[in-house]
């Protein structure tokens, strides 16, 4: 069984239809990058995945539990879903070391010192052990951003959703959070990752998914995405690209 | 030929901007000199000439000093209450609850909409007239003042605290949920800190508003400075020595209170640049 399956997703924004019977399974430890022109509904995909949007119709469940059921414990379920956000979105009135122990000891009830401990390793794992102490206003945005990633691990998820998290970025920071997520994946992590980093995405993907008009068009391992796009789209989106 | 006419040119214009430069400055700081010392003379003059010392002596203790502990004693418990219940109104005020920000902005609405004064007498003189017997409060005239005060404050610091919750970018509540953290979670954790800084000198600023409000307070026959300033008045017909007294008194806690203030934005200033470079 899948651990993330969208099953007959709509979504609207108003009159705007902007995601169309979506259906798609992710497995335990896969790497899934999503991918499309801006518009096409894969952002809004990530954010219905934690419920950060509403979806009119559909299931989509983890690990077989129903996430979209009014009656789920959405807090419960978003523990297990880490999410990573184009513009980094880490509180600003506290330290890296803060950002990252937070949750645990809001959420999860884990004592100051445990959870201290267990954050300064995780800023350590992204390559920030040295900066615990500072405020996200003296950190690049690629640090920032590796803070927001340890952050999101802190909370132990099963699957990790990335949103656009390089587009914000200076292009000389790019690439210390992609290696970030590289090592991610190589753990066995299973992401989500919506993305135009191609050459990350040809790298480290296991599947490709194409994304177009709010509706998933192709779905193919990166090696036949990239060299022998099976749909029109995908060969469209690949001239586009190349 | 023609770069030296430019050259003459700046060169003039140079002169007479500096001239009229110049020419502002003198003329600024003469104005404010001359009306420093109009005010100097002004206050010298009352000092030396009007205020008579030795009534000054006779009044300010008891009468002014009991009034002043009063004024302090109704300003903190006011200030307190009026702090905490505006926390209440600006967290209703931005409920997604349709109901609950619709009380929340009638509530404001009402209290920014019509004179403390008014609100005072409808505390004071309205809700007694409610009882069938005699009203079962003594002294009722000192909760009617911290009750309007209260109820008049909670609205402006619940507006206040209203921008400073709706300036912080959604994405803090999201990545917060996002986490696992409940809506109250996200408000106390990552929201209202942010917020508190945001809209603490609009709340600092009403605060001050609030020590000023209680000279309304006179009209509910509480002795405080004002009606301190009445009565000396009315029995001796003196008027700049209480009237001396009293500004003074205002002064001795409202600016240290703005100092206070201060220092709390201050040491609220790490968080409130959140770049992204």
């Amino acid at each position: 069984m899948a651990l993330l399956e969208f099953e007959g997703v709509n979504k609207y924004f108003g009159e705007t239809h902007v995601l169309k019977d979506i259906d798609l399974e992710i497995d335990e430890r896969e790497v899934a990058v999503v991918i499309g022109p801006s518009g096409s509904g894969k952002s809004t995909l990530l954010r219905c995945t934690n419920r950060l949007e509403e979806i009119q119709s559909g299931e989509i469940r983890l690990d077989g539990v129903p996430l979209t059921d009014p009656d789920a414990d959405i807090n419960e379920l978003r523990q297990r879903i880490g999410m990573v956000f184009q513009s980094f979105n880490l509180f600003p009135h506290k330290t890296a070391l803060e950002n990252v122990a937070l949750a645990p000891r809001k959420v999860k009830g884990v004592r100051e010192a445990k959870a201290n401990d267990d954050a300064r390793e995780l800023l350590e794992r992204v390559g920030l052990g040295t900066q615990t102490g500072s405020y996200p206003s003296e950190l690049s945005g690629g640090q920032q951003q590796r803070v927001a990633i340890a952050r999101a691990l802190a909370m132990d998820p099963d699957v990790m959703l990335f949103d656009e998290v390089t587009s914000a970025l200076d292009p000389e920071l790019v690439g210390e959070v992609l290696e970030v997520m590289r090592d991610l994946a190589d753990e066995g992590m299973t992401m989500m990752v919506v993305t135009h980093e191609m050459g990350f995405a040809r790298e480290v993907a296991d599947t490709i998914t194409l994304m177009s008009e709010g509706r998933v068009v192709e779905r193919t391992p990166p090696e036949q995405f990239f060299d022998q796009p099976t749909t029109e789209r995908g060969q469209q989106f690949l001239s586009k690209l190349l | 030929m023609a770069t030296d006419t430019g050259r003459t040119a700046d060169r003039d214009r140079g002169v007479l901007e500096q001239l009229n430069d110049r020419a502002f400055r003198r003329l600024g700081v003469v104005g404010t000199s001359l009306f420093a010392l109009g005010v100097v003379l002004f206050i010298g003059y009352i000092l030396l000439v009007r205020v008579d010392y030795a009534l000054l002596v006779e009044i300010v203790y008891p009468q002014f000093t009991f009034a002043f502990l009063r004024v302090i004693g109704i300003v903190a418990i006011s200030s307190v209450l009026s702090v905490i219940a505006g926390v209440i109104v600006g967290l209703a005020r931005v409920s997604r609850t349709r109901l609950t920000s619709s009380i929340a902005k009638s509530y404001i609405e009402f209290f920014r909409g019509t004179p403390l004064l008014f609100q005072l007498f409808v505390i004071y003189i309205g809700v007694p007239q409610l009882w069938s017997g005699s009203f079962p409060l003594e002294q009722f005239n000192y909760y009617a003042a911290v009750i309007g005060l209260t109820l008049n404050h909670a609205a402006y610091v619940g507006e206040a605290l209203r921008g400073g919750i709706e300036s912080i970018p959604d994405g803090q509540m999201e990545a917060s949920r996002s986490l696992g953290m409940s809506y109250i979670q996200s408000m106390r954790e990552v929201i209202l800190p942010q917020a508190w800084r945001n809209s603490l000198a609009a709340i600092g600023n009403d605060q001050v508003i609030l020590v000023k409000d209680t000279s309304l307070l006179t009209v509910l026959a509480i002795p405080e400075l004002l009606s301190a300033f009445r009565q000396i008045n009315s029995s001796t017909f003196d008027a700049w020595t209480p009237i001396v007294l009293v500004a003074i008194a205002y002064l001795m806690i409202t600016v240290p209170l703005g100092k206070v203030i201060r220092t709390l934005e201050e040491r609220a200033d790490p968080a409130t640049h959140g770049g992204d470079d």
